[in-house]
């Protein structure tokens, strides 16, 4: 694994960076979320900048609550931020229209989510094709590029499965191959291990490691197992919505 | 971005194909909505052209008073219609019949000679008022319609026969017409007072052909209407027939309500079977959004799913519907014989396929407009929450 040293300050709102490296891959200023308005509003995260270089595995850690997802919603285009805002691929997202963030999320970003990741009627080459064929690509390029990445996570023999016929590490490997098909330039990965077992859970994270290194991709990972953030180029804590780097 | 449409069919035909008893309903209830609007477009399809067939063809006549009785009106009162200013006029009888041979219905038309002066082939209708009506060894003299005569193998100088209130009458044809006054190929001409008296109605007349050269027509018209006091109503020829449109207007318009309730039905159960589908599929849609399916890739997808449950509900329904339409022939006569007219009804073909697909693109229309309704409200965050609070 590659390791980079872009370290970020946030919480701060400051966004410095100490050596030259690439263009950040996702940038975000001054974000915050809130939910509802007056005094039932609810600060779910502080106002906030980060940025995330290619290659870097960047690791959010904090308790359940604590504003991790919803940081990683509002990077991911999943969410818009109530104020501030955010840049993937040197494009602003945060107020793009539906169609053109579409086709962010189908080019620019792989999931992997905690459970659930795969569409169940769609078989698992058509799952990973997915990205690929939204973003125009044809379906027989698409299905092929789709079993080679496939194979390259050791589910060559299981193209044809559908994803309630495999198992959950089975599943999240596939869910990777997906997140990196369109070879995109941001993974994010929310609890990947969290419904797995230990072995699975070491599997998909040697996977993860293993992708950031080869590709361009940034990854982001958000968990709240202290022992994933060994892994990363950089560890960020939230607490209570506030973001700082650790 | 056709593959990405594609995939969203491919994933939501799979979601419609594991529950095969809502594809199966929304498919049956499709057919059942197509069949039955088919079948009343061709009944009243049929009644309507049997009708038609019955309005005048008389290019020289301005107006024609129509007796609003069905045993006609006094045939004095076309003498106070000739007394208007600037007006010529002709008489005409209908008597609805059979020929006898081959018991098809027949209408029997009595003109007076005026009429020869201004229908489509004056030619003939004179040939008409020249053979003396008694001198016709073979019975009345009658021009025929020239399809009814090609249909019926017969020609002029041949006789045939019609049914009349006296028993079998015999008919002499003296010219063939391409344009028998009446729009309905079943037709044939005979002179005023031999149609009066072979068919027994002697002082009564059906109808006034009136023809002038006045330019306020408006005028005109009020001053024919006056001369019948009311027993006549003054229509144009071509709007002649329109007094049986009108009998049939109120039998139309409850088939229609129930073509419409049929289709109100069957578009409810698509709805329905469409959208209980969309609920299921709910979590596969919001994965697709979060993959990179935009509305318009996946309402496309959601019409590729549609299209060929419109073409199955299209393909079972319209032959259905078209053999039933037919098959209710008897009650399609039954609402001719209100008429009294002795026109025969065709049932039309091209008409009601084509009013039941367009009644299958509307059901399932509305189906896929609630359907993009539905996609359109799937949030991507969906697809991500994982049951913890918002």
């Amino acid at each position: 694994m590659t390791t980079q040293s872009v370290p970020t300050v946030s919480d701060a709102n400051e966004d410095v960076r100490i050596d030259s490296s690439p263009e950040p891959v996702v940038r975000a200023e001054e974000i915050c979320k809130t939910y509802g308005e007056g005094p039932l509003a609810y600060e779910a995260l502080a106002p906030c900048s980060i940025s995330l270089y290619p290659g870097e595995l960047v690791v959010i850690l904090g308790p359940s609550g604590s504003g991790k997802s919803t940081l990683l919603h509002l990077l991911s285009t999943i969410d818009v931020p109530t104020s501030g805002h955010v840049w993937l691929a040197q494009r602003r997202v945060d107020s793009m229209a539906e169609r053109d963030l579409a086709r962010v999320r189908a080019c620019e970003i792989g999931f992997v989510l905690q459970r659930d990741n795969l569409i169940p009627s769609l078989r698992l080459d058509e799952n990973v094709a997915a990205p690929l064929m939204l973003a125009g690509v044809s379906r027989r390029e698409a299905l092929v590029r789709a079993r080679e990445v496939l194979d390259s996570v050791g589910l060559g023999a299981k193209v044809a499965s559908f994803p309630g016929q495999v198992s959950g590490g089975e599943a999240q490997r596939a869910a990777i191959a997906r997140a990196c098909s369109a070879r995109p330039s941001l993974i994010v990965a929310d609890e990947p291990t969290g419904a797995l077992d230990r072995a699975n859970g070491a599997m998909v994270m040697d996977l993860l490691q293993q992708v950031t290194a080869d590709g361009s991709a940034a990854t982001l990972l958000v968990t709240h197992d202290q022992e994933y953030a060994t892994r990363a180029n950089r560890t960020f804590t939230i607490v209570d919505g506030h973001l700082r780097e650790t | 971005m056709l593959s990405g449409s594609a995939l969203v069919a491919v994933s939501l035909g799979r979601s419609l194909r594991r529950h095969r008893s809502r594809a199966i309903s929304a498919v049956l209830a499709g057919a059942l909505g197509v069949a039955l609007t088919t079948a009343i477009l061709v009944l009243t399809g049929a009644v309507t052209d049997a009708i038609r067939g019955a309005s005048l063809d008389v290019p020289g006549a301005q107006w024609v008073a129509a007796a609003r009785s069905s045993s006609g009106m006094s045939d004095s009162l076309t003498v106070r219609a000739a007394a208007v200013p600037g007006v010529h006029v002709a008489e005409l009888i209908r008597v609805s019949t059979r020929d006898a041979t081959s018991q098809d219905p027949l209408l029997v038309v009595g003109v007076t000679d005026a009429i020869a002066t201004f229908a489509a082939q004056p030619s003939a209708l004179s040939s008409l008022a020249a053979t003396a009506p008694d001198g016709a060894a073979d019975g009345m003299p009658i021009l025929a319609s020239r399809t009814w005569a090609a249909a019926h193998d017969v020609d002029v100088g041949d006789t045939i026969s019609l049914e009349a209130p006296g028993g079998v009458e015999p008919a002499h044809i003296v010219g063939l017409l391409d344009r028998p006054v009446v729009r309905s190929d079943n037709v044939v001409l005979a002179a005023f007072a031999d149609v009066a008296a072979v068919f027994d109605r002697p002082g009564v007349t059906d109808g006034v052909l009136v023809q002038s050269d006045r330019a306020d027509q408006a005028a005109l018209r009020e001053e024919i209407d006056a001369a019948f006091g009311g027993a006549a109503s003054v229509v144009r020829p071509q709007d002649s027939a329109s007094s049986y449109e009108r009998s049939f207007k109120s039998v139309r318009t409850i088939l229609s309500l129930f073509a419409f309730m049929s289709a109100l039905v069957a578009a409810s159960v698509v709805f329905f079977c469409w959208r209980v589908t969309l609920d299921d599929a709910r979590p596969s849609i919001s994965r697709l959004r979060l993959v990179g399916a935009h509305h318009g890739a996946l309402s496309a997808g959601a019409a590729m799913v549609l299209l060929p449950i419109v073409a199955l509900s299209t393909a079972i329904g319209t032959p259905i519907g078209l053999v039933l339409g037919a098959n209710l022939s008897g009650f399609t006569n039954d609402l001719v014989k209100l008429t009294q007219l002795a026109v025969e009804s065709h049932a039309p073909m091209r008409g009601p396929a084509l009013g039941g697909a367009l009644v299958a693109i509307a059901v399932f229309a509305i189906a896929l407009a609630s359907s993009v309704r539905t996609i359109t409200k799937i949030p991507v965050i969906d697809a991500v929450v994982t049951g913890r609070p918002q």
